[in-house]
Formats: structure tokens, sequence, C-alpha cells
């Protein structure tokens, strides 16, 4: 990685000079709006590798149609310098942190991200959108799974109703075991899964999109109402708390699962390689 | 002056939060074997203290199934400038001795389970 690479992206000298390299600057606008915001609340911009390549993941989601407009809440859980800069919303509300600490929280390298501990502490946040019973998604990047083995479970992200289970939204996982529902009650089992992005997405009242392990599949489960405006991360309301290390999670309409696994995956490779 | 003075070390098996006030902030690893556990009066207190001086952080504690109060020692790394030293900053600290530190495999077997997921 080039010395410049290195230099904050706010930097005068950051897009090159003689003797340091050169290289592009992030020009989206929403993502230097983003790495500005993160930039405050880390004290400092981040290194012009994850900078550009934040950029080029905001690109990215723009590059197809609809993708980025889909995701109302959003956080990318590695790349900040510190936590505080982490839980700067890409989209949406900040999270509310419930019980996370600085140590909890690894930049980069190659399992980014912010680390539950499986009992108490989750992220919580309004979701600024009213939900929609057939146009959802939630999507995840779990960089290290749970070390719950089934029956055990670990809810990674979840919006559920008030009371009741109809149009509970969640991922799941244990060290085996897969378990998504979007929009709906029952629920389904994939006997396997992995990290990277797992993502649930629907569009249709009669079934919904699940991606795990780059693989989508078509899950045939009626849609049976909406959830209430509250979303937890690393935990669901019943008290399933998450103890694996998620790099990213979004939430907000349907959109194409495959386009942003490629978009998040690459963000994630990227910044790991950068800090 | 040298940077290399070791500070000194937190006791082994502290019995409440009042002890650990000249150690912290105490390192995460240290906190993460703590449990820190008080009652409803405390926990009523500590929700008046950060509803008084909002962040974005919550020292957020669950009931456990005895119907005590507990959070994850680790916050004490994060206190009394760091995270949550806002809300910390705005405790009684006459009262840190009304704290007990368990350890936390004591205080997980005392979480409620969650519910189970569909067969």
């Amino acid at each position: 990685m080039s010395l410049a690479a290195k230099l904050p992206w706010t930097h005068r000298f950051a897009g090159g000079y003689g003797g340091i390299g050169s290289q592009p600057l992030p020009t989206d606008a929403d993502a230097i709006d983003y790495l500005s915001r993160m930039a405050t609340a880390d004290g400092a911009g981040v290194e012009t590798g994850v900078a550009v390549a934040v950029d080029a993941f905001f690109r990215g989601l723009k590059a197809t149609p609809g993708l980025f407009d889909a995701i109302k809440a959003s956080c990318i859980l590695c790349g900040a310098r510190t936590l505080n800069g982490a839980l700067v919303p890409m989209a949406g509300a900040a999270p509310a942190n419930n019980n996370f600490i600085s140590d909890d929280y690894t930049r980069g390298g190659a399992t980014p991200g912010l680390k539950g501990n499986g009992s108490n502490k989750r992220l919580s946040q309004a979701n600024p959108a009213t939900p929609l019973q057939n146009s959802a998604h939630q999507a995840i990047y779990l960089s290290a799974n749970s070390a719950f083995a089934a029956p055990s479970e670990a809810t990674h992200i979840a919006e559920w109703p008030t009371s009741g289970t109809a149009g509970r939204t969640q991922i799941t996982t244990n060290t085996s075991q897969t378990f998504t529902r979007c929009r709906e009650t029952t629920g389904s089992y994939l006997g396997s899964t992995s990290v990277g992005v797992i993502g649930i997405s629907r569009s249709d009242p009669a079934d919904y999109v699940r991606r795990v392990g780059q693989a989508s599949e078509t899950i045939t489960e009626t849609s049976t109402g909406t959830p209430e405006q509250v979303v937890y991360v690393f935990n669901n309301s019943s008290g399933s708390y998450s103890d694996a290390r998620l790099a990213f999670y979004s939430i907000g309409e349907s959109l194409d699962l495959e386009a942003l696994d490629e978009a998040v995956s690459t963000l994630v490779t990227a910044i790991g390689a950068a800090v | 002056m040298p940077d290399d003075i070791e500070r000194p070390q937190p006791p082994a098996s502290p019995q409440t939060v009042a002890e650990l006030l000249p150690y912290l902030p105490v390192s995460a690893d240290y906190g993460r074997q703590w449990a820190l556990v008080f009652g409803d009066e405390l926990a009523e207190r500590l929700a008046e203290v950060q509803a008084a001086h909002p962040t974005q952080h919550w020292a957020r504690p669950v009931q456990l199934t005895d119907g005590r109060h507990m959070l994850c020692g680790d916050l004490l790394s994060e206190v009394p400038s760091g995270l949550y030293g806002v809300g910390f900053q705005h405790l009684d600290a006459s009262r840190f001795d009304e704290i007990s530190i368990v350890p936390w495999a004591e205080a997980v077997a005392l979480l409620p389970q969650p519910d189970t997921l569909p067969e």
C-alpha cells in the first residue's frame, strides 16, 4: 500500500505529492458527507485507502438501480478509527449503543467488526421509514459467526412487532444453522451457515429471497404483518443476543441481495486490507 | 518521566465497585471477568441519570431471574472518562458499594432464557 493511502483522506497531500505516490480521492457526495461525519466522531479522517473503499462502495450501490435508496438505516461497522466513528450511520439515524465498549470494536484486518457478547450488548435504533409488509430487507456482514451450538442461537438483527409473532423479521444463526423470518410468523431454517453477507429481502406477499454463503434461494412463506419501527442489532426482543462479530448491517425496503452482497463484501475486504 | 511505570493492579476478587474506584479505568479483559449486580433502586437511579444526560452510549442493565439487575463489568474500562463517562460522573459515588461484583459466569447463569425458535 502506498504512503498516500495511509494519510487521512482530509490531508492536503492525500491525493498525492512527489515521493509519496498519488491516488484518487472520494468524489461521491454522499460518501464525502458520510466520511466527514465519521471524521468528526473519530476526531480525525480515516486513511485515504479506507475513504476510497467507502467511496467505491457508495458508487457501487448507486450503480444498481434502487439499491442505495432501499437502504433506510445502516452502519458500516469497520474502517472507522473508533467505535464512535463506526456508529455514524451511512443511512438513517444513529443507533443507540447499549453496553458495547471500545475494545469490542476491530476496525480492520481479516475479521473486522463489532463483537457481541451473547448476553446483554446490542444496538437499537428507530427504522426511519414506516415498515412495509411486502417490501423489506435486512442484511448483515458476519465476520465471525456465533459460537452457540444448536439448540442455542444468536440473533444478529431483528425487527419484531410489539406483541405477537406476525410480521417478525430477523436473521439468526448458530454454529450449524441459519434461521430467518421476513415479515412473517413461521420462519425457515437452512441447515448450514456461512460468514460473509447474510440477507433477506421480500418484494412479494408469497415469498422472499434469502442469501447465505453467496447463494440465494426463494423461501415460500406468506407475509403476515409488519413489525414496529425499533430495530435491534445483536439481539431480538425476547433476549436472544448475538456473540458474533458484524462488520455491516442494513435494513429497509426490498433490494437486489446479490448486488448488495457484492458491494458489501468488496468493501469489507478492501477496508480489511487498508488498515 | 518514564512511561513504563506499572499501574497498581486491581484486586483479584473485588466485592463491590467502590473497591475499584482507584483503579478506573480497568482493562477490558479485567472487566470482562465480572458482572455488576444491583437492585431496583439503583437501576431506577441509573435510568434517571442517563435520561437527564443522554448520549449515544447507554449502560443498559438486564434483569436477572432473581430480580436483580446486571451490567457487564467491562463498562468499567470506559469510565470515568470514556464512552460511558458522562453518566458515570453524575452517579452518587457514595453508593458504589451497593453494586456487587460477581463472576461473569455466575451472572450469565441467571439470565432469562430467550424464546426458543420453532422446530
